[in-house]
């Protein structure tokens, strides 16, 4: 295929050859283009020839001056040879060089010999990591290639850290090249790297020949570890303050850590009593242990599409996933069960609750693929988890309240607490994620105000819906949600809830 | 220095050479007088002329408006006793207007009835010449340095079309002194006819533009990469996050600055003195995604001790030795072939007369075989057919040939319904022991 600077060479050489057909009396420029490329023939409108033909001649014509080119005769340039010479001369030199490498091209220049492979040092990263893609580049065929492009293409959504995504090079029959470069993959989902586009020219790049290769490396992407290396980082540093550290969930009865001493109460086990107590207070008294007992926990994560407003990147439902994350390493560490269920205007995924390592990995897997999208039905998912867990556990609602009547939540709520199930809704509130009042002009402010008003009004009533059947609710914005969610997390662990 | 820049050192050098060499050729192929800017000057005579010519039209019309008026005043209702009673002023106007339209008062300085048209074409094609060389000639200059600098070849086109034009031009004005016939009686006369040469140089320079293009193309900017790339991983590696202590007197600087100045001036010049200073500019990212970056590529280098040469695409350079073993002697061939060529379709006789002989001497003698009529036709066969066989040779190469062979060799086997569950029979001169086990031996035939 002709390049831009190849089909430029070729018309000036067009151009040129018409100028000299123009000059030497045979048509216009304009009228030249369809002579050569329709095959009208070249026909010579001189006088001299309508004179032999016997046709009748107008006294321009008799002088040899084409119809519409009377203008030009003062200027003595028609028939005149230097012009004409100096144009066709130059006109084929430059058709001539536009096409005289093509065949050339052609054998030598095959991207279907060109045989592209793509490789990358991990599938799977956590946002804010970084990948390292190798592109190796064989010529199978036999023929040098001068000059040969590849591209290859990455999502928006990631960096080039170091390196380039491209190269420019040649390649000597079966000769192989590789290059590489370093993402940094900026946000949770699974991405593909690819298509990888070949272009082949010529030296003089008159030529070319693109192909593109539909070939993929998918990379799946989990949420930032951003929060939980901070966690680490605050752990190790043992700057352990009220929410980090040991909170354990302590009942009275048997155990092993000691708990207080009580008075005796008839029915006490004899064992209990603490007879060094009863010497220095003169009552019986008894020990009381405490036993500790991990908790069932499960979140239920809405990703229904008003989860996904806000501000790119810091949505809601962003803001949920690096909470559940976050819960879901503290319940790991303090072997409490967790599971989790996303759902929009059904039940999407599911992880039953339990601990471990793999079952961290199958969370990040499924936070990974979490879009925003449809209404929200939480009665649905209430109904799923109930049916698989049928036990008491401590149920955490991570949802908005926008996408559902408030009829609903009401009726999911009634049917978790008829088995005992502990709620808290933790509900970010959607206009906190999508405007900062402070950025606000007046008017705009104005306008925001009333739109809280509305967002509250409505909010007042499901919560009071809600709080009537036992359901806690916390309201939070983009500043204080994970705080919150460790907090629901952490006194709900002392309080026993869902304690298994 | 290294080999690949030094490469495209060479094909800017003998781009220069060229450049300066055709430039020169160009200006003295040209006449003298094409330099007399005052020409420029001479067309505004003519538009003065247009105007003055113009005015006394007007004049003319306007005298015999008045001259009109004067005599029919008392029969016009309403209008003619108001101006007859100003009769005297209609009168004086009529006389006035009559003084402009007289060309011997001296009122048009401008006054040259007898310019012919040769004259005006003459001073138009001085007009044209100089305001040619005034705009082409710089554009044509300027373009070539643009394009040593930067290696577009966009610039290189319109340098060439600038000198191209000049000439074109200067032959259409009849302002070229070089013999301007082009010989074409055999190849090497062709060749150093003087417009040919010209016409050919500057071909040729822009040949070698292209290929000085090509060489800027795939070698500078890989040679560059790789620099770059290594300078990055060597400031990746070689980095040490900032103390608390060191961080504090660069908040105070900080501070300071933001109190002297603008703080979005301060920050600006801040960054632009470590990007000077420093060279911090590309890989400027906090301290946090250095460290991690660093750690990152500390654990690939283990796994891969070939990465950073992998990232910085050293392996991936382009061979300089190739360049000069393949693209000296391809050019060479190329511009040969081209010029021969040329010479083909200029002087058909030249190939003509070997191939036929004495058989058509009536068309090989013919004068129209010089004409361009006869050119155009030729190479537009040439042209298409170079087409048509690039289209052969890529259908061939491609290897799409085998497999229609193949797919017509199945059709064909389907067609004569062959036993396509047999295995293909390979003729030799001993038996396999396959077939041995095949073939029931003579006593089992008994059984059966």
């Amino acid at each position: 295929m002709l390049s831009s600077r190849g089909a430029f060479i070729a018309i000036g050489g067009i151009l040129l050859i018409s100028l000299g057909l123009s000059a030497k009396g045979i048509g216009t420029v304009t009228t030249m283009l369809p002579i050569l490329f329709e095959g009208e023939g070249l026909t010579q409108i001189s006088g001299e020839n309508n004179q032999t033909d016997g046709t009748q001649t107008n006294g321009n014509q008799s002088l040899g001056i084409p119809t519409g080119m009377e203008i030009l005769e003062p200027f003595n340039i028609l028939n005149s040879s230097p012009i004409v010479d100096y144009a066709m001369f130059l006109g084929t030199l430059l058709l001539l060089a536009s096409v005289i490498g093509l065949p050339f091209f052609r054998v030598s220049a095959n991207a279907s010999l060109i045989r592209v492979t793509r490789s990358v040092d991990r599938e799977k990263a956590f946002a804010g990591e970084y990948v390292h893609v190798t592109v190796r580049v064989e010529n199978t065929g036999r023929r040098r290639l001068d000059f040969l492009e590849i591209y290859d293409a990455i999502p928006d959504m990631f960096e080039i850290a170091l390196g380039e995504n491209f190269i420019i090079t040649q390649l000597a029959g079966k000769e192989t090249k590789e290059f590489s470069y370093i993402v940094q993959v900026s946000t949770r989902g699974v991405y593909r790297i690819g298509p990888v586009k070949v272009i082949i020219h010529d030296r003089l790049g008159f030529y070319f020949e693109e192909d593109v290769r539909h070939f993929y490396t998918e990379i799946l992407c989990y949420p930032s570890y951003e929060d939980i290396r901070r966690m680490e980082a605050l752990s190790k540093r043992r700057q352990q303050g009220r929410m980090f550290g040991a909170h354990k969930t302590k009942q009275k009865g048997m155990g092993d850590d000691f708990h207080a001493l009580a008075r005796y109460y008839p029915g006490a086990p004899f064992k209990s009593l603490d007879w060094k107590a009863f010497s220095r207070t003169g009552e019986l008294m008894v020990r009381e242990f405490e036993s500790e007992k991990n908790i069932r926990m499960i979140v239920f994560l809405d990703h229904s599409g008003s989860m996904g407003a806000g501000i790119p990147f810091n949505t809601k439902l962003d803001f949920a996933i690096r909470s559940v994350m976050l819960v879901m390493k503290m319940a790991e560490e303090r072997q409490d069960l967790f599971g989790l269920v996303t759902f929009a205007d059904r039940p999407t995924s599911f992880l039953p609750p339990g601990g471990g390592k793999a079952m961290f990995f199958q969370l990040l897997e499924i936070l990974a693929l979490v879009e925003p999208q449809g209404r929200s039905d939480p009665l649905a998912a209430v109904d799923f988890v109930m049916q698989r867990v049928p036990r008491a556990s401590f149920y955490v609602f991570l949802t908005d309240l926008e996408s559902s009547d408030s009829e609903i939540f009401t009726e999911a709520a009634k049917r978790a607490r008829s088995t005992k199930n502990n709620i808290t809704v933790i509900s970010p509130f959607g206009p906190l994620f999508e405007t900062k009042l402070g950025d606000l002009t007046a008017t705009e402010r104005a306008i925001a105000e009333a739109i809280f008003e509305e967002y509250l009004g409505y909010r007042k009533q499901v919560e009071d819906r809600l709080r009537g059947l036992g359901v806690e609710i916390i309201n939070v914005g983009p500043d204080d949600m994970l705080p919150n969610v460790i907090k629901t997390y952490m006194e709900g662990k002392q309080a026993g809830k869902g304690s298994v | 220095m290294p080999a690949g820049q030094a490469t495209a050192h060479f094909f800017r050098i003998l781009y220069i050479i060229l450049f300066v060499f055709s430039g020169l050729l160009v200006l003295a192929s040209i006449d003298p007088s094409m330099f007399d800017f005052t020409q420029i000057f001479n067309i505004l005579e003519y538009i003065m002329l247009i105007v003055q010519e113009l005015i006394k039209v007007l004049a003319l019309a306007a005298l015999y408006v008045v001259s009109a008026i004067a005599s029919l005043k008392w029969n016009i209702p309403i209008i003619g006793p108001i101006i007859g009673s100003t009769g005297a002023n209609i009168t004086e106007m009529a006389s006035a207007i009559a003084t402009i339209t007289n060309p011997e008062n001296g009122f048009f300085p401008h006054s040259s009835p007898a310019t012919t048209l040769n004259t005006f074409i003459e001073d138009f094609g001085n007009f044209f010449g100089a305001t040619t060389i005034l705009i082409l000639l710089p554009i044509a200059f300027l373009s070539g340095l643009g394009f040593l600098r930067e290696g577009n070849t966009k610039l290189a086109i319109y340098s060439f079309l600038g000198f191209q034009l000049i000439i074109i031009i200067a032959i259409f004005t009849q302002k070229i002194i070089i013999p301007t016939t082009i010989d074409s009686s055999d190849l090497i006369t062709m060749i150093f006819s003087p417009v040919f040469a010209l016409g050919f140089l500057l071909y040729l320079l822009l040949e070698i533009a292209f290929q000085t293009s090509y060489t800027l193309n795939i070698i500078e900017p890989m040679t560059e990469r790789e620099k770059r790339i290594q300078g990055h991983l060597k400031r990746i590696r070689t980095f040490v996050p900032l103390s608390e202590e060191e961080k504090g007197k660069e908040q105070s600087i900080q501070s300071m600055q933001s109190k002297k100045f603008d703080l979005l001036a301060a920050s600006y010049l801040r960054e632009m003195v470590e990007r000077r200073v420093f060279k911090k500019g590309e890989v400027m990212r906090d301290a946090k995604t250095m460290m991690r970056l660093q750690s990152y590529l500390a654990s690939l280098n283990q796994s891969d001790p070939e990465t950073d040469l992998k990232l910085a695409a050293k392996t991936a350079q382009p061979d300089v030795s190739a360049i000069i073993r393949h693209f000296i002697p391809a050019m060479i061939l190329r511009i040969l072939a081209v010029t021969i060529l040329s010479y083909i379709i200029l002087a058909p006789q030249f190939i003509l007369t070997p191939l036929m002989g004495n058989s058509f001497p009536a068309l090989l003698q013919s004068l129209e075989l010089t004409q361009p009529e006869f050119q155009t036709i030729a190479i537009l066969n040439v042209v298409l057919f170079f087409i048509l066989l690039g289209v052969i040779l890529h259908y061939l190469t491609s290897g799409r040939t085998g497999q229609i062979f193949e797919r017509v060799v199945q059709q064909i086997d389907t067609l004569v319904d062959f036993d396509r569950g047999s295995k293909p029979t390979i003729t030799t001169s001993e038996t396999t022991e396959e077939e041995e086990e095949e073939q029931p031996s003579d006593e089992e035939e008994e059984i059966i």
